[in-house]
């Protein structure tokens, strides 16, 4: 009942607060905004490079390569960032049955598709000349390949959309950490900072109760904070130009309460942390700089999980950062079992939260801040 | 009615209560006087169940704080100098979270709040958020937070600290009418002619230790001097002096 009473005064003094609301408003808000031109900015670039015309820089007579590179959808135009050099004596080079050397000239650092089917596509009309030659002389052209590589992708989505899918799970994954640490460390250290902590003690409130009211309040806006992040995240991500990177995200409702309910008990996890952290810390300043370094722990576990292949078992973050693929992409990639992990992750919660009870009682929490 | 009995603090090496015995009694004022860093505080917060003891033991209406916290601090309240309101709350919000943590509820807690606001005459600072509130308006919220659930003790740490004349007679009229209640009172100070005028029994400490006790008539002709206060520092500077002796 006191726990009560502490959960609804926090929550009300909370919602008063601006920086509070403001600030766990803000990457709910700002996130997926910021993700979404991220999006739209490189998904551009891509469709500009897919179809980036070429340029001839030295003019010479070399029709074949051309209307090989025509039908291949390649643009020759007048001024272009990528270049094709042809000799003068490209043409008679070829009629002599002799090699032919072209030059590509460009940003060869760029990562996108036209330089590659560019280059793609002059092997392949050596090839086929070549060919032509061998066939004349009376060989099989088959004569000059001893092997051939048959490559199949069976990835459907290509790295990028790879890459972009694992960002838009982390921004997810990270919503716990971030929506609500204002809030713990102004219920905990702040409390202490403005000496309404010894009100609160000296009433018949036991440690543990002050600390549930603590924590539930802190809970309770993170979870909403963080169910806030999901809706307006993939509303605003649906509508951007993740289809056009190969990703596909479904932001059916039912794939929103499946990642809401998944991030559920980190949420938890994170509050009782928060907390535990919050009436540790020395002041508000101290609880608020220990909190933000505390942000960084997703985004370097999430980054970590890109490189680990096959099942990564029930950790809390690890196993959200690959579990909310499924729903999210209808990915594939192994997951424990939620039950596993939410015990994990609650279980540490009522540890933490029993440390921070014991916290209470030691004199030195009425120190000053 | 409150007892310490033989309270014993240490902080690391520094024995900040040493052996503390008092009673309070109920319808009177108890004031504990002592200079800074005398264990005025330490020993309040050990009455209130904050801090745990070393050794001795503290009663409140026969309840061992130690053992019967709950029991114990539902007969109690506790003001201390820096009052620790929410600045985001009202003083109307801040009667009913103390109410409810005091497990009063519905309609008994609503009564409660009302009661309190007119005995402090709150009115009109009732529905206001406390950020920006003066001092004498702080101290006042923050005595009916400690009386909304008509506590039969109470404590305050230094309650006139950083009050004005006005705001130290509303608290002093507040006090005369808690105690004419039936209310145990017991306050640290340092005005002594505040504590001379409002006491019916004063407890001297110094490092700890209860150097006397009585009516401030009875100290001040005990120690044959011309007031409370002379009889405060001949009383503490002996002490002082025999201990850097030994």
């Amino acid at each position: 009942m006191r726990a009560i009473a502490i959960l609804t005064k926090e929550l009300k003094d909370s919602l008063r607060d601006r920086k509070t609301v403001v600030s766990g408003l803000m990457f709910g808000l700002m996130g997926p905004i910021a993700v979404f031109y991220i999006i739209v900015i490189i998904a551009g670039a891509q469709r500009m490079d897919a179809t980036a015309p070429v340029a001839l820089c030295r003019l010479a007579e070399a029709p074949s390569l051309l209307a090989h590179l025509a039908d291949a959808g390649i643009e020759i135009v007048e001024n272009a960032e990528i270049c094709l050099e042809i000799p003068q004596d490209f043409e008679a080079r070829l009629a002599n049955g002799d090699a032919a050397r072209v030059g590509v000239r460009g940003d060869l650092t760029r990562p996108g598709p036209a330089l590659a089917t560019l280059e793609r596509e002059i092997r392949s009309f050596s090839g086929e000349r070549a060919a032509q030659r061998l066939i004349a002389r009376g060989v099989a052209p088959s004569v000059m390949t001893a092997v051939t590589v048959d490559a199949q992708n069976i990835n459907p989505v290509s790295g990028l959309a790879n890459t972009f899918g694992a960002i838009v799970v982390i921004f997810f994954v990270m919503a716990p950490f971030v929506v609500a640490g204002g809030m713990a460390a102004d219920v905990t250290a702040g409390e202490r900072e403005r000496r309404s902590l010894e009100f609160l003690l000296a009433t018949p409130a036991r440690a543990a109760e002050i600390v549930l009211g603590k924590f539930l309040a802190v809970s309770v806006f993170n979870l909403a904070g963080t169910a806030l992040c999901v809706v307006i995240g993939l509303l605003i991500l649906d509508r951007s130009a993740l289809p056009a990177l190969g990703v596909r995200l479904d932001a059916s409702p039912l794939t929103i309460l499946l990642v809401v309910t998944w991030l559920a008990p980190l949420s938890m996890l994170v509050a009782a942390i928060e907390v535990a952290v919050g009436f540790w810390s020395k002041s508000f300043k101290d609880a608020q700089n220990a909190l933000m370094m505390f942000m960084l722990v997703p985004m370097g576990i999430g980054y970590a999980s890109l490189s680990l292949s096959g099942p990564v078992g029930p950790w809390p973050v690890l196993w959200e950062t690959r579990a909310l693929a499924g729903p999210l992409f209808g990915s594939t990639a192994p997951a424990a079992a939620f039950v596993v992990t939410a015990s994990i992750e609650l279980g540490l919660a009522a540890a933490l939260l029993m440390l921070a009870a014991q916290r209470l009682k030691s004199p030195h929490i009425l120190g000053r801040a | 009615m409150i007892e310490t009995n033989n309270l014993k603090k240490t902080f690391g090496k520094v024995t900040a209560v040493d052996g503390l015995s008092f009673a309070a009694r109920d319808g009177a004022i108890t004031t504990v006087l002592g200079g800074n860093g005398a264990g005025k505080t330490t020993a309040f917060r050990m009455i209130a169940g904050l801090i745990k003891p070393d050794a001795g033991y503290v009663l409140i209406d026969g309840a061992d704080v130690a053992r019967e916290r709950v029991k114990a601090v539902s007969q109690l309240g506790l003001l201390h100098d820096e009052f620790g309101l929410y600045p985001r709350l009202t003083a109307r919000e801040h009667l009913a979270f103390a109410g409810a943590l005091h497990g009063l509820g519905g309609r008994r807690l609503r009564d409660a709040v009302e009661r309190t606001i007119e005995l402090l005459d709150l009115s009109a600072l009732a529905a206001r958020r406390t950020v920006g509130f003066s001092n004498g308006e702080r101290m006042k919220v923050a005595l009916a937070r400690t009386l909304v659930h008509r506590p039969k003790n109470l404590i305050l740490d230094e309650p006139t600290r950083g009050l004005d004349v006005y705001a130290t007679r509303v608290l002093r009229d507040v006090l005369r009418r808690l105690k004419a209640e039936g209310v145990c009172v017991v306050l640290s100070s340092h005005a002594m002619a505040e504590v001379a005028e409002l006491s019916d029994h004063v407890v001297i400490i110094s490092q700890g230790r209860v150097r006397a006790e009585g009516a401030p008539g009875e100290i001040t002709a005990r120690e044959r001097a011309a007031d409370l206060e002379a009889a405060f520092v001949a009383l503490t500077t002996e002490t002082s002096m025999q201990r850097s002796v030994a």
